[in-house]
């Protein structure tokens, strides 16, 4: 019963916000641990600041830039008149139509219509008069250019209004500091205990290990070196197995030739099955970022069970399917997947499965490079 | 070889070998992608043919006016020849339930009316394709 027609609109509003939620279930809302990393960067940002603040975020791949960019965004964006989180492509920064479609993308979101400009060079006086009157909150997620950067940041000091933040992403600090960015924090390495509940969840579905796991996951942990990307893979990889095969899967670990990060994500791909290796490779190298439901049926249609197989991709937390439903796979992780493939033949290129670097396709197709 | 992908925005202007596909029967994914409209690719002798177990073929720019004469692409799921010069894909009937067109340069895919008249080849997979302005002459072949 509800004393009040206010009472229940109350009900009603906490109702259907809980709905929308649930319609955003990403990994960040589930499994994130607000370390140490997120109250110092939390810290930086100034809340009554007057100047347009730029707060740099740095480290190695898999590290948790993203993660920790993505969980401030989201506490503090609804506090700012406008929003906007960047995913910057490695690949989409290089060519003149990605750097437009970067700018397309963040001046559509801060305004909130669609905003096409053809040139970086000639931004339209109604748009940056609009941008200047905005206390705006923007994420720059995996900027690898200074070049890119002081474009993108050159419109944050003279357009954008008062008060607003800019928080940038970079493995590369020097991108940074070219970039004048003013504060640069460099984000470490998980803790012990951090390190095992992020596994645990991953592992047990829960913040801490099964009963007779502890040890085992105290080992497993070892190996990811505080990187939360190993922890994420390593406790995906190891759900549903006895003691016994984590006690195997971790020795086999242990002979993986490679530095420890990359150690864990080959380990976890040599798990796969061949069908499924296969649609690995295939996201890595070409499809990344394509429809879900598209590429699920070229790859079917390919013979390699793509429904079922791209499900324990995403079990194994080597892909994840983003908000407009394309498939996406973390940098590190991709990297790895194109090292498999230039392995089958280091020397060759023509010898490979698949190719992608420009360089070698054209000397490939020019000189009938193809062996087989 | 089973899959190439080429960014033609980062080569230089290549000119490529009519037989240049011919010792790749196993190519399954073939993407040319141009997304600054550069057409950095010419096939100064044409184009001898296209693997036949191609699933995905994208080819922006494509050079020619149609593609190989030989290519029966019974396992093609998407098609994608934006910004090209053809004018015609090849012989025969087209026989497909899931089949959308889309015209250059909406990203939306649509329900040609005229669907019934296209004539090609004995396509069953085709599931998306994407075609290029001018290319009202193919729909009444």
């Amino acid at each position: 019963m509800f004393r009040t027609e206010t009472h229940l609109i109350e009900k009603i509003t906490k109702a259907v916000s809980e709905k929308l939620k649930l319609k955003y279930p990403n990994e960040v809302k589930h499994h994130f641990i607000p370390d140490e990393n997120y109250s110092k960067i939390e810290y930086l940002i100034k809340k009554d600041s007057r100047e347009v603040q730029i707060i740099g975020l740095w480290g190695m791949g898999g590290i948790g830039k993203t993660t920790q960019a993505y969980a401030i965004f989201q506490k503090a964006s609804s506090k700012y008149q406008g929003s906007c989180f960047l995913e910057i492509g490695t690949e989409e920064s290089k060519t003149t139509h990605g750097l437009h479609n970067i700018y397309n993308r963040l001046l559509s979101a801060l305004l909130r219509e669609d905003v096409r400009i053809d040139t970086v060079k000639v931004i339209p006086s109604m748009v940056i008069r609009k941008l200047n009157s905005m206390k705006v909150f923007i994420v720059l997620d995996g900027v690898s250019t200074s070049e890119l950067l002081e474009n993108l940041i050159g419109i944050g000091h003279d357009w954008l209004g008062d008060g607003s933040t800019i928080i940038v992403t970079s493995r590369d600090k020097e991108v940074l500091i070219s970039g004048e960015v003013g504060q640069i924090y460099e984000v470490k390495k998980m803790n012990f205990e951090s390190s095992l509940q992020l596994f645990s969840f991953y592992a047990f579905r829960k913040s801490y290990p099964e009963k007779g796991y502890v040890k085992l996951s105290k080992r497993a942990i070892d190996y990811a070196k505080g990187n939360p990307l190993a922890l994420k893979v390593l406790g995906a990889s190891l759900r549903f197995k006895t003691e016994e095969e984590w006690d195997c899967a971790l020795s086999k670990l242990k002979v993986i030739p490679n530095a420890e990060i990359q150690k864990v994500l080959r380990w976890s791909y040599n798990e796969l099955d061949g069908l499924e290796q296969n649609i690995f490779l295939d996201i890595a190298c070409f499809f990344k970022g394509h429809k879900r439901e598209r590429l699920t049926k070229i790859l079917n249609d390919c013979g390699f069970f793509a429904t079922i197989g791209i499900r324990h991709l995403l079990d194994k937390a080597l892909i994840r399917v983003d908000s407009e439903n394309c498939v996406q796979m973390h940098d590190l992780i991709q990297e790895m997947g194109k090292q498999i493939v230039r392995e089958e033949s280091p020397k060759n290129p023509g010898e490979r499965s698949r190719l992608w670097d420009h360089k070698e396709v054209c000397d490939v197709l020019i000189n009938n490079k193809v062996r087989k | 070889m089973e899959a190439i992908l080429l960014d033609l925005s980062q080569v230089a202007h290549i000119n490529l070998n009519s037989k240049v596909f011919n010792n790749m029967p196993n190519l399954r994914l073939l993407d040319f992608m141009d997304h600054d409209g550069v057409k950095s690719v010419s096939l100064p002798r044409g184009l001898d043919s296209l693997p036949m177990h191609l699933r995905y073929l994208r080819w922006d720019g494509y050079p020619l006016k149609s593609l190989p004469r030989t290519f029966r692409p019974a396992m093609l799921v998407e098609l994608s020849l934006q910004d090209s010069n053809v004018e015609k894909l090849w012989k025969g009937t087209l026989v497909c339930i899931h089949f959308y067109l889309s015209v250059r340069p909406s990203v939306h895919s649509f329900m040609h009316p005229s669907i019934n008249l296209l004539k090609m080849s004995e396509l069953i997979n085709l599931l998306y394709i994407l075609i290029v302005p001018g290319f009202s002459r193919f729909r009444d072949s």
